[in-house]
């Protein structure tokens, strides 16, 4: 087939640059996940070993991993109780209300990411602006403890990923048929069930689509939990940073990263079990 | 009491007057069509007896009482939707019995009056389809069901067959003009297409910038278009520029170019009005020179052309307007184009509109 070779051609530079910059650097972790570090600097010893994996068994390590877990979970789930009606919302509004609404989803991604989050830092703080406007408001008298709790560290990790959310929620509703919804009326189904029974389903490509986009990267952000949180409590971002840059044992490191592309895969395998399709998770 | 009532309804979007004043009574078991074309507000009106939309002013009454203070879902008619509006992720069976379960039907019952849906729209066996794996004139035969399974008194349906081929669009007529006469439900049906309007309906209401033009039996609208945009809206008609001369009892005496032309009484007009006479194509014979006719005007033949069962004469009179004339091909005269002819037409036959 003439069509198809002169296809394959023109997507050649693409199947390159993905194989050397994505394929290529996988193969190198994976490799890297089954040496044994030499204890001196970065150095590793290469080899086939399973000691790494075996070392993730511990209670210590899967603890760390259950807790990011837990902690992606929630946040995936505030992100959907919030993000859901916002992307809905946007969606149905005027053009005028959605343009405002769309540049507040869009206008943080203008700035760096970290540099938002210390933003976070420095409102959290014990004579911070939130503490100020409570006991101006006297909701309490004494400055409250916001940063270094758990809390802060959800609020971080949604603040971050909302727009994750919103955005594949905006679009589903965007393409939304409303006159199935009339007909759903027409039928006799009342504004609340003719959501539930129409809508809800014909949105949820859009919603699950946001599911694995936060939850996702909710898994592996560290940088929120170490500003917000306090560095206190490990997860599976920050093991895999310290194991690199404080311990500098690569293998390891390496095959926590190993077991979080796993768990990535197997997320969207799920995902595609259930009908998704990649094209909802477009995001602009 | 008639079933569903329209008085005086009012709409506007923007600056733009959809209705004005739109009065229209559909009675128990009647096919009432409103015919217009695109943008003449009868979507408007379909959407405003169905409770989607708000009329700025005038009322809705089914059965004598009013329905604007209620919720689509409380009203007791359902719709026909333009492209079907099937819900996509429920099967045939569901599709159907969504109606009935807000209802609180039993699945027992449910299960029964789909299969008798089904089988009125004949698409048993169909159950378990998706909507997506139907074929557009099966779609169309879903969202029927859907809609009449309910069981209500009155119908709407907003151009059903606009999706479908024209051989389709034929036979879904016939099969809803008769799904119509066998459940015994009034129907309010809203088309473009003057075919279907002339076809199906009991009453047509002719549309026109919101206004009802005119409203009557499929017959009183073709043979006696009471408005200039009735008639040229509905068949194929030249219209020609006269002035009433006389009016008579029997008839009116016209004038056209110097020319007496005898036209049928009509209400409305006096000696010294403007009115143009409606010369249906298939109306007009093209005659020889000397051939004898009611009302004819002289004229050459412009073009013939055969069209297989008929075949369509275009003749320019002297006076200068150019007159179509469509006759049956059998026994065709066959005039060549440049020949000497008369349009002819039988007055009785032929309405009159300013």
């Amino acid at each position: 087939m003439k069509g198809n070779r002169r296809g394959a051609l023109l997507g050649l530079p693409m199947t390159l640059w993905t194989a050397v910059f994505v394929g290529i650097v996988l193969l190198y972790l994976l490799a890297l996940s089954f040496f044994t570090p030499t204890g001196e600097g970065y150095g590793v010893q290469p080899g086939f070993t399973l000691e790494n994996y075996r070392r993730l068994l511990s209670p210590a390590y899967l603890q760390v991993l259950g807790k990011s877990l837990l902690l992606a979970f929630y946040t995936t789930l505030i992100c959907l109780g919030l993000g859901y009606p916002f992307g809905y919302c946007m969606a149905r509004a005027g053009r005028r209300w959605r343009g405002i609404l769309m540049l507040l989803v869009i206008v943080p991604f203008w700035t760096n990411a970290l540099v938002r989050i210390y933003g976070w830092k420095i409102l959290l703080m014990g004579n911070g602006p939130v503490n100020d406007l409570l006991m101006a408001l006297h909701l309490t008298d004494k400055p409250l403890k916001l940063l270094n709790t758990y809390g802060a560290v959800l609020l971080g990790m949604v603040y971050a990923l909302i727009p994750f959310m919103i955005l594949p929620v905006y679009s589903s509703v965007e393409k939304m048929d409303w006159s199935l919804v009339a007909a759903a009326r027409d039928m006799g189904a009342g504004p609340m069930r003719a959501f539930v029974t129409v809508t809800l389903p014909l949105t949820a490509p859009g919603a699950m689509a946001g599911v694995v986009l936060t939850f996702v990267p909710a898994i592996g952000l560290f940088f929120i939990s170490d500003l917000l949180g306090g560095a206190t409590d490990m997860y599976v971002g920050n093991l895999v940073r310290d194991q690199m840059l404080k311990a500098k044992d690569l293998p390891f490191a390496a095959a926590v990263s190993v077991v979080l592309l796993i768990l990535t895969l197997l997320i969207l395998r799920l995902y595609r079990r259930f009908g998704g399709d990649s094209g909802d998770m477009t995001l602009f | 009491m008639a079933l569903l009532e329209l008085q005086n309804l009012q709409k506007h979007f923007g600056k733009t007057q959809v209705l004005r004043d739109l009065s229209l009574q559909v009675e128990e078991g009647q096919f009432v069509t409103l015919l217009g074309p695109s943008g003449c507000g009868k979507t408007t009106t379909l959407r405003i007896v169905a409770g989607l939309t708000d009329p700025d002013g005038g009322d809705v009454l089914l059965e004598g009482r009013s329905m604007l203070r209620l919720p689509p879902e409380k009203r007791e008619l359902n719709t026909v939707f333009q492209n079907y509006a099937l819900f996509p992720h429920m099967n045939v069976e569901k599709n159907v019995a969504y109606a009935l379960r807000l209802m609180g039907m039993s699945a027992r019952q449910r299960a029964a009056r789909v299969a008798e849906m089904l089988k009125l729209v004949q698409m048993e066996g169909y159950e378990k389809r998706m909507p997506d794996k139907l074929s557009g004139g099966q779609r169309q035969r879903i969202a029927i069901a859907r809609a009449v399974a309910p069981g209500r008194k009155l119908l709407l349906l907003d151009e059903p067959l606009g999706a479908l081929d024209l051989k389709l669009r034929r036979q879904m007529q016939e099969e809803i003009k008769g799904l119509q006469k066998e459940l015994g439900i009034a129907f309010l049906y809203i088309t473009h297409d003057q075919e279907e309007a002339l076809n199906m309906s009991d009453r047509i209401g002719i549309l026109h910038e919101g206004r009802l033009e005119q409203l009557g039996t499929p017959e009183e609208i073709y043979e006696r278009p009471t408005s200039r945009f009735a008639a040229e809206f509905i068949g194929q008609s030249t219209l020609l520029p006269c002035r009433v001369l006389a009016v008579g009892t029997e008839g009116m005496t016209l004038e056209f170019a110097g020319q007496k032309l005898p036209a049928r009484a009509t209400a409305g007009f006096r000696a010294g009005d403007e009115a143009l006479v409606c010369l249906r194509n298939e109306r007009v014979a093209c005659l020889s020179p000397e051939a004898a006719a009611e009302a004819s005007l002289p004229g050459t033949l412009v073009s013939r052309h055969y069209a297989g069962g008929s075949v369509r004469y275009v003749i320019e009179l002297d006076a200068g307007p150019r007159v179509v004339c469509v006759a049956p091909s059998a026994g065709d005269a066959a005039f060549r184009p440049g020949q000497r002819v008369r349009a002819g037409w039988n007055p009785r036959e032929t309405a009159v509109v300013r």
